[in-house]
């Protein structure tokens, strides 16, 4: 007997249809599997074993092949072990009146006849619907994230017995019902506010800045001043995602298996700070199946580089291209992915070794070499593409205990919005929609430079001795600060401040 | 008695049992170059091959252990060239192991499949 069902495997962010054949025939008994399974695949025999004779059926004793088409390709996971489960019962005819042409099956077994979560359920629905596949059999531990897949008739099951019942007779099962995320569904998901960071009234100008106008920013300041809460605070002042950006988001999550199986959807912007030792594929994506790395789970969100001069020079090198594209291609020898990798940089250091150079408050005893030698682990190409730098110093007792609160993120946030408004307008039907994206073409159409604004402008590149790259970035940075006053023309005093965000290239990269 | 008395006599005993099952002995030690196997026997649609396993204790491990991969490779093996040699290539076919020890008798249906080999 023989029998077809229909399954989806992973391949990068898209679904890839898989035919699951199996055919059960006289001869001496055993299992084969064919079509290019992985060691996840094959493994599968001793659970689907288990599974079935734990949930009161009959593991036929014959011979039993298992095709998975297309031959081709690579299948990776165990999301193929409840259709193979299925399929040998109905081929065994123990499910004489299975009713299955329609569904597409995913799920992992345990012995026991568990059907487990997998992952990847997001991104395999949408590109089944995609290719006119409405009807699902996922594990009931998925149901969350595929609740977030519109239009989509899931049926979430526990069991292998659980999903023979469904396959034999639908009356009694109900999908799931699909639902649309709103944004402003849950309020101060984040956990830390601008409302907690005392003083620094500099760098938060410069954080909301950066944020307006989706530009990177680099933080330099002695231990313990209050960066990292900083860079933590960044996601709280960013507009919420839309649900298409939140949708992109966890399908990212979902195939790296970091979703929350209890939320279903990455609603909050990524916050990803990976440590200083996360070598290159740890950052960019890479391993056997081309998985995606922080930068692509930090898509549209924060990625948090705390001691940057810590990183291997070459791994800060490899964030310039995604920095660049906004996508990475992994190139693995079983497959090409490509991730998606929007996101914006916020990078934190000290400015030198010991961490003191520069301070008010206390003594440095580096050498300027050793200072030197620091410094320059952040290459220049690399500084380029960070238009702010700002000086994070340590607080004084006085800020410390002041009980006044600070402006809390919503009230930056409401401006953060207004200005990526403005934005939104000026870009109109292009694929860029920041300030910090504009080319060439825009430069010249949107970042006209009055008279006073153009001396303050040359003054500073003659006497900053910057480069032309640094240049345009001002001018950039100078559209968001007065996109962010609502002024349309940039004016002498939005320059003034730009300039302000490059000087310390003189200070300590000279 | 002799250890291969002692074998003689616990197939003679596997051999009451498996008829006491309702299946019909076709051959009994059969064997090829290669391979060889106890009995083997007819259990409805199935062929059956038996391989027996006789203990007094557990001294020397628990009787099945013994039927390891390289035995079942044997069996196997010997199953092929018998399934061939008298045309039964399209039946369904089954490895079992019985063991018997200080005169209890265990039966294991469908011990092993051609994947284990």
């Amino acid at each position: 007997m023989l029998s077809k069902i229909k399954s989806y495997t992973l391949e990068g962010l898209m679904g890839l249809g898989v035919d699951i054949e199996i055919d059960i025939n006289a001869g001496l008994p055993g299992y084969e599997t064919v079509g290019l399974p992985d060691a996840a695949v094959k493994e599968s025999r001793e659970r689907v074993r288990a599974a079935i004779k734990n949930s009161g059926f009959k593991y036929p004793t014959k011979r039993i092949t298992v095709n998975l088409a297309p031959a081709d390709s690579k299948k990776e996971g165990a999301l193929f072990d409840l259709p193979i489960a299925l399929g040998i019962l109905i081929a065994g005819d123990q499910l004489l009146k299975a009713q299955y042409k329609d569904l597409t099956i995913l799920g992992e077994l345990s012995l026991d006849g568990t059907v487990r979560p997998v992952n990847g359920i997001m991104p395999i629905l949408i590109s089944a619907m995609q290719e006119g596949r409405t009807k699902f059999v996922i594990p009931l531990g998925n149901q969350k994230e595929a609740s977030y897949v519109e239009g989509a008739e899931v049926y979430p099951v526990a069991t292998l017995r659980e999903a023979c019942m469904l396959l034999c007779d639908r009356t009694g099962f109900i999908p799931i019902p699909t639902k649309k995320f709103t944004p402003t569904a849950e309020s101060n998901k984040y956990g830390v506010d601008f409302a907690d960071v005392k003083g620094q009234f500099f760098a938060r100008r410069a954080i909301e800045i950066a944020v307006a106008g989706g530009h990177n920013i680099l933080m330099i300041g002695p231990p313990g001043a209050g960066k990292t809460l900083m860079a933590k605070c960044v996601p709280t002042i960013m507009p919420d995602m839309t649900f298409e950006e939140a949708i992109e988001v966890t399908k990212i999550h979902s195939v790296a298996g970091i979703l929350d199986a209890n939320k279903g959807i990455v609603s909050t912007r990524p916050f990803r700070a990976p440590h200083h030792t996360a070598t290159i594929p740890a950052l960019t994506g890479g391993g056997t199946f081309a998985r995606p790395g922080e930068v692509s789970l930090a898509h549209n969100g924060v990625l948090f580089l705390d001691e940057a001069p810590e990183y291997q020079r070459r791994t800060l090198e490899a964030l310039r291209q995604p920095l660049e594209d906004g996508v990475v291609t992994v190139s693995r020898a079983r497959l090409t992915a490509e991730y998606p990798a929007r996101f914006m940089l916020v990078a934190g250091m000290n400015p030198c070794p010991c961490g003191n150079f520069g301070s008010m408050t206390r003594e440095c005893r580096c050498t300027p070499s050793e200072i030197r030698r620091y410094v320059n682990k952040l290459s220049g190409p690399l500084l380029d593409r960070i238009d702010l730098h700002v000086e994070v110093d340590g607080i004084s007792y006085d800020e410390l205990q002041d009980e006044t609160p600070s402006e809390d993120s919503a009230a930056i946030k409401a401006r953060v919005e207004a200005a990526r408004a403005i934005q939104r307008e000026r870009f109109e039907g292009k694929r860029n929609h920041t300030n910090s994206g504009m080319d060439n073409n825009d430069l010249r159409k949107y970042c006209r430079l009055d008279g006073p604004g153009d001396r303050v402008l040359r003054e500073a590149y003659e006497r900053l001795n910057l480069t032309a790259r640094a240049g345009t970035r001002i001018i950039k940075v100078a559209r968001t600060i007065a996109d962010l006053e609502g002024a349309s023309q940039i004016k002498a005093e939005h320059v003034a401040e730009a300039v302000q965000y490059r000087s310390l290239d003189r200070k300590y990269w000279e | 008695m002799n250890t291969r008395g002692k074998g003689t006599l616990g197939e003679q005993q596997a051999c009451e049992y498996v008829i006491g099952r309702g299946m019909r002995i076709l051959e009994r030690n059969f064997s090829c170059r290669g391979g060889e196997i106890d009995i083997i026997a007819r259990d409805g649609a199935y062929i059956v091959f038996i391989e027996v396993k006789s203990r007094e204790n557990d001294r020397y491990g628990y009787g099945a252990e013994a039927v390891n991969y390289t035995k079942r490779r044997r069996i196997a093996h010997a199953a092929k060239v018998y399934l061939y040699a008298r045309g039964l290539t399209d039946w369904d076919v089954r490895f079992d192991v019985i063991v018997i020890r200080n005169g209890d008798t265990e039966y294991i249906e469908n011990a092993f499949d051609m994947t284990d080999i």
